[in-house]
């Protein structure tokens, strides 16, 4: 079974002539016009896979030219040895277009935060009744479907005509049903990334203190938008 | 392999649940007349949590399930997708469906996992393998499966078993039982140049533990040639409708299952289907009764 599996991999991968004479029974074409329904539906199943997680990044690149580098992205072995859940995982990297790459990963930041563990999110309500040495010391943790990401170019005008060109961080949060975009700023991202820890919200505050505009209380807009995990 | 039990999905037509058609279940359901039960891929629920288990659970509260798997890929030479076991297994303990199937196919190679459902030879060698592994998955599970017929566009030379004597022995040896796909049988005689209706007429009636019926095209190509393609993209044709209603005279109620799974029809148009199969169900008496 292993060569026999190995040939007709080898020959989906690379074309018929890695085909064995006489593994398949009847004439060639019989033979040649399997082989091609097998190459098509693989090939079909992979490039529908990547127009389904990033519609955006489609609609930027436009219709052909986001087949084309699907097309090079699956040749090129990037689908290897993924599901097709999975199979976008490294695409925004394929993509040589910078705001495309941009988009990409917010569009796979957005499929990982579908998918996420649910859990409650902490609310500002959960924290109404604590005094400021105990609201210091609260801990939290990273919800487990929020996701911060930077971006080097003018993408998230894409993904929500609401967000400024200027934008360089995005977060995705998803403290209930729905996926949610939110325009951050690099500090942000920053404290998002030290909650992946266990980290007292006092921590949290004073970073931000150093480099946030909007100082310690913008932790409150990351509360809100669902950001940490009520642990 | 010790005898596990199969248990029963209701002797009704079901369907392939969609997303598209998350909500309409539910309002069927609120109104009180959900469809009878429903078949997922379970890789669509292998994520952690989100949106899609959020309906399916919703859905599970009304309508039984059955997990119709795609990726175990128990005729790869390696085994069985550790990967896909495990969280095959995980998603089992979480809803408890009423069935559990796969395919007689491979689709792992050492470094690709092809998103197909790919030939094996009918050899005692394979018949080996599938025994043992399915067995396995049974073992992980704790329950018996359903192993699915396949579309077949090509034939091994020099097969040891013809299709149905081989799903019969890896049965007897493996505990397991048949999801029988009447549309593969229908695409496959046509693309091996055999008459479906005796290949139907050959399977042990006692070991069917479901029914699949579907859509399916024919293409020509630039060989001169034409071939069915299983791409259940259209509604049952009449003759996949003609075979099952021949089949059920013979066998009697079994859960039907209307497939459905590219170009997605409004759930209207699927419930219509899901009526015909009925349709032919409620005319048969069970053959014990």
């Amino acid at each position: 079974m292993h060569e026999a599996q190995a040939a007709i991999a080898a020959t989906l991968l690379r074309g018929p002539d890695h085909l064995p004479a006489g593994l398949f029974a009847g004439d060639h074409a019989a033979v040649l016009r399997g082989l091609r329904i097998h190459a098509n539906t693989i090939s079909h199943a992979r490039l529908v896979a990547l127009e389904d997680t990033f519609p955006h990044t489609r609609d930027y690149l436009g219709e052909g030219e986001f087949n084309r580098l699907s097309r090079a992205f699956i040749d090129g072995g990037g689908a290897q040895g993924r599901s097709l859940a999975l199979i976008g995982e490294s695409f925004p990297e394929s993509l040589v277009d910078p705001v495309a790459a941009d988009l990409a990963r917010v569009e796979w930041a957005w499929l990982e935060s579908y998918n996420a563990p649910d859990a409650t999110a902490l609310t500002l309500a959960d924290l109404a009744g604590l005094d400021e040495s105990a609201l210091l010391a609260f801990c939290v943790r990273r919800h487990p479907a929020t996701r911060v990401l930077t971006l080097a170019h003018a993408a998230a005008p894409l993904v929500n005509p609401a967000f400024a060109a200027e934008t360089r961080a995005l977060m995705v949060t998803r403290p209930d049903a729905a996926v949610l975009l939110h325009a951050v700023l690099p500090a942000d991202a920053a404290v998002i990334t030290m909650s992946d820890e266990m980290t007292p919200l006092g921590n949290l505050i004073a970073r931000l203190a150093e480099d946030h505009p909007e100082g310690g209380a913008a932790v409150a807009a990351l509360i809100a938008a669902g950001a940490f995990e009520r642990v | 392999m010790p005898p596990r039990p199969l248990r029963d999905l209701p002797q009704r037509a079901g369907f392939g649940l969609k997303p598209e058609h998350y909500a309409d279940v539910l309002a069927a359901a609120e109104r009180g007349a959900p469809p009878a039960w429903a078949e997922v891929h379970p890789q669509n629920y292998f994520g952690a949590g989100g949106p899609p288990h959020r309906w399916l659970t919703a859905i599970a509260d009304h309508v039984p399930l059955s997990f119709h798997s795609v990726g175990l890929s128990l005729g790869s030479a390696a085994g069985v997708d550790r990967g896909e076991l495990e969280s095959l297994a995980t998603l089992c303990v979480r809803y408890e469906p009423v069935m559990v199937s796969d395919h007689l196919s491979w689709s792992n190679a050492p470094d690709n996992k092809f998103p197909d459902l790919l030939p094996i030879p009918y050899s005692h060698a394979a018949l080996n393998h599938f025994v043992r592994e399915v067995g396995r998955v049974q073992d992980s599970l704790g329950r018996a499966m359903l192993i699915e017929n396949p579309s077949r566009y090509l034939a091994y030379a020099g097969d040891d078993w013809d299709e149905v004597d081989f799903l019969h022995e890896l049965c007897r040896r493996a505990g397991c039982g048949l999801l029988l796909d009447i549309n593969n049988v229908e695409v496959s005689a046509y693309n091996l140049g055999l008459d479906p209706a005796p290949w139907l007429d050959a399977f042990d009636l006692a070991l069917v533990g479901e029914v699949h019926v579907a859509g399916h095209s024919r293409k020509a190509d630039d060989m001169g040639g034409t071939i069915a393609i299983d791409d259940h993209g259209s509604p049952v044709g009449d003759s996949c409708w003609d075979l099952l209603a021949a089949f059920l005279v013979r066998a009697g109620p079994k859960p039907v299952l209307v497939e459905w799974d590219s170009d997605v029809p409004d759930f209207a148009v699927l419930m219509a289907e899901v009526a015909k199969a009925d349709a032919l169900l409620l005319v048969r008496e069970p053959v014990d009764a």
